[in-house]
């Protein structure tokens, strides 16, 4: 490799580039969060997931839905309704977390402010639960959330330096609801933002239920997201498979 | 070697991108289409409708002083992230804070930040860099005028050299010229302006052609062109609670009043289906009522 690849390749790692003093994760939380990981996985090491279902998307439009993701940073959500085609991917291939959807003839890329939540959001144990690189856990508490008791984790991606707001902490800031018993997710909570406009939150809830065993993974076949308390997407997933050596070239954003 | 010429590379890693937040299309932007009466003024591209409310004005030497308080009533406006539109609260709906009223402000910028590298001829030195695009000015009537342009660039000198300061006219016609990060703002007149940054309440002056001059320290006491010793008006109290404007009267004795603020029930968001057959009913239901 020449010199001038290793300094690429040194300039590119956001762990080298940003080498400070990362903020520990709370024990609690890690605990809950590998808990959580191995209730899900059974084990299992996953590097891929595909899950195919029917949706109703804004609660008006229905069809068919795929959702597939490698490892936590490359997923891809293809609505077949009908009112068109609908997909989004979320691709950090290059290094840098992007986005982009398209829908029926019109397409566009996610604004930047809104890459930094896990792009696997569909199936937690791709997301930050997972403990990737700069992500810190904190432990919020045992609550009671639609009747049911949960442990409260927050997630987050650690940036150095001095940042202006809203910092990456503030953008990529999910929190995690797991079932106080089986440690399954039931819900996640985190914001997008418009466009052209970081600084305004756009809550979004995903809820997920009705976990079933499929090849020693649970999976939940009920996922429903929310914007701003509206039901945007409810997936019931009808098949679900993991490591079947999904391409990355599906995720690559033009 | 030349330091520029070792300048290798700008790292995009980790760029943390806020577009700034335009504010709503509120008060009344230039070549605007406008409707409504002697008292409110309405926008006919989105049907805000504005009004303002004289609280205290006086004349002073050269440039008079006025306090206003202004409302708009826009609440939701469609939002649009990742191709999903959905309704979002409008950010300057109801009354306009009191400092605000009075001079204006610039919105936040908007930051970019990243890192490069640059070689002093022995080792390699990373440099961290924040861009911050400002988007424009908030008039006193609360009207938003973008100002292309208004880009800093500060914290990697070796690398991408640095913007500390930058003037720049909007873009709409109506002639203010914005020099950030100071927050001086110029008339197409030439009164010269100093208004908070990235907050709406603040410190600022208002200096007119002639040098005279409309001071607050805290957006609570002003002083006009006639006095910098005694304020032309301090107001104290904070909405909804009471709010006492105090001046000075003609035979120069303290005078005061009393605004008192009522809860007022607006209600929205009715989650109307956008189908032909509903609308149609809820307009036959606005009809007889």
């Amino acid at each position: 490799m020449s010199v001038r690849c290793l300094l690429l390749l040194v300039l590119f790692s956001p762990s080298l580039v940003f080498a400070q003093t990362q903020p520990a994760s709370d024990p609690r939380a890690v605990t809950l969060a590998a808990q959580s990981i191995a209730a899900l996985t059974g084990g299992i090491a996953i590097s891929d997931v595909t899950l195919t279902g029917t949706v109703t998307w804004n609660g008006t439009d229905s069809g068919t839905a795929t959702m597939q993701a490698v490892g936590t940073g490359e997923s891809r959500v293809d609505l077949a309704l009908a009112g068109g085609t609908r997909t989004e991917i979320r691709d950090a291939q290059t290094g840098v977390a992007l986005g982009q959807w398209m829908a029926g003839n019109d397409s566009g890329y996610f604004a930047m402010q809104n890459c930094w939540t896990d792009a696997v959001w569909f199936f937690p144990p791709l997301g930050s639960l997972s403990m990737g690189s700069n992500i810190v856990l904190v432990y919020v508490g045992q609550e009671n959330r639609s009747g049911a008791t949960v442990q409260h984790i927050q997630s987050y991606l650690y940036q150095s330096g001095q940042i202006p707001n809203p910092t990456p902490q503030q953008l990529s800031t999910t929190d995690f609801f797991l079932d106080a018993t089986t440690f399954l997710p039931v819900a996640i909570t985190f914001n997008v933002h418009p466009d052209t406009d970081a600084t305004t939150n756009l809550p979004v809830e995903v809820d997920f239920s009705n976990y079933q065993n499929i090849g020693g993974v649970l999976v939940p076949l009920h996922i429903q997201r929310y914007l701003q308390g509206n039901p945007l997407m409810d997936v019931i997933v009808s098949s679900a498979s993991v490591n079947t050596g999904l391409t990355l070239s599906i995720f690559a954003i033009n | 070697m030349k330091r520029s010429l070792q300048v290798l590379l700008v790292s995009l890693i980790y760029v943390l991108t806020v577009v700034p937040a335009f504010p709503q299309a509120l008060g009344t932007p230039p070549y605007g289409s406008f409707g409504g009466g002697s008292f409110d003024v309405i926008d006919l591209g989105n049907l805000n409708v504005h009004f303002t409310i004289p609280v205290f004005q006086r004349q002073g030497r050269g440039k008079s002083f006025y306090y206003n308080i202004s409302y708009d009533s826009t609440i939701w406006t469609p939002t649009t992230s990742g191709g999903v539109t959905s309704w979002t609260p409008a950010g300057g709906w109801g009354w306009r804070s009191q400092t605000d009223a009075a001079t204006g402000y610039i919105p936040a910028p908007a930051t970019l930040q990243g890192s490069c590298r640059w070689f002093d001829g022995r080792f390699w030195h990373t440099e961290y860099w924040i861009k911050s695009t400002y988007s424009g000015f908030v008039d006193p009537l609360g009207t938003f005028h973008q100002v292309r342009g208004l880009v800093l660039l500060t914290g990697a000198p070796d690398c991408t050299g640095e913007v500390d300061s930058i003037t720049k006219t909007a873009t709409d016609g109506s002639g203010w010229t914005v020099t950030v990060p100071t927050g001086t703002v110029t008339s197409r007149s030439g009164v010269v302006w100093n208004v908070p940054v990235g907050t709406t309440s603040g410190a600022a002056k208002i200096t007119d052609t002639n040098g005279n001059q409309i001071t607050t320290s805290d957006g609570k006491t002003f002083y006009d062109s006639l006095s910098s010793t005694t304020p032309v008006l301090t107001i104290s109290g904070n909405a909804p609670s009471p709010v006492t404007y105090t001046y000075t009267s003609p035979n120069q004795t303290p005078a005061s009043y009393t605004m008192n603020y009522l809860p007022y029930t607006v209600q929205t968001n009715f989650q109307a289906s956008n189908s032909r057959r509903l609308l149609k009913n809820h307009c036959q239901c606005t009809a007889e009522a």
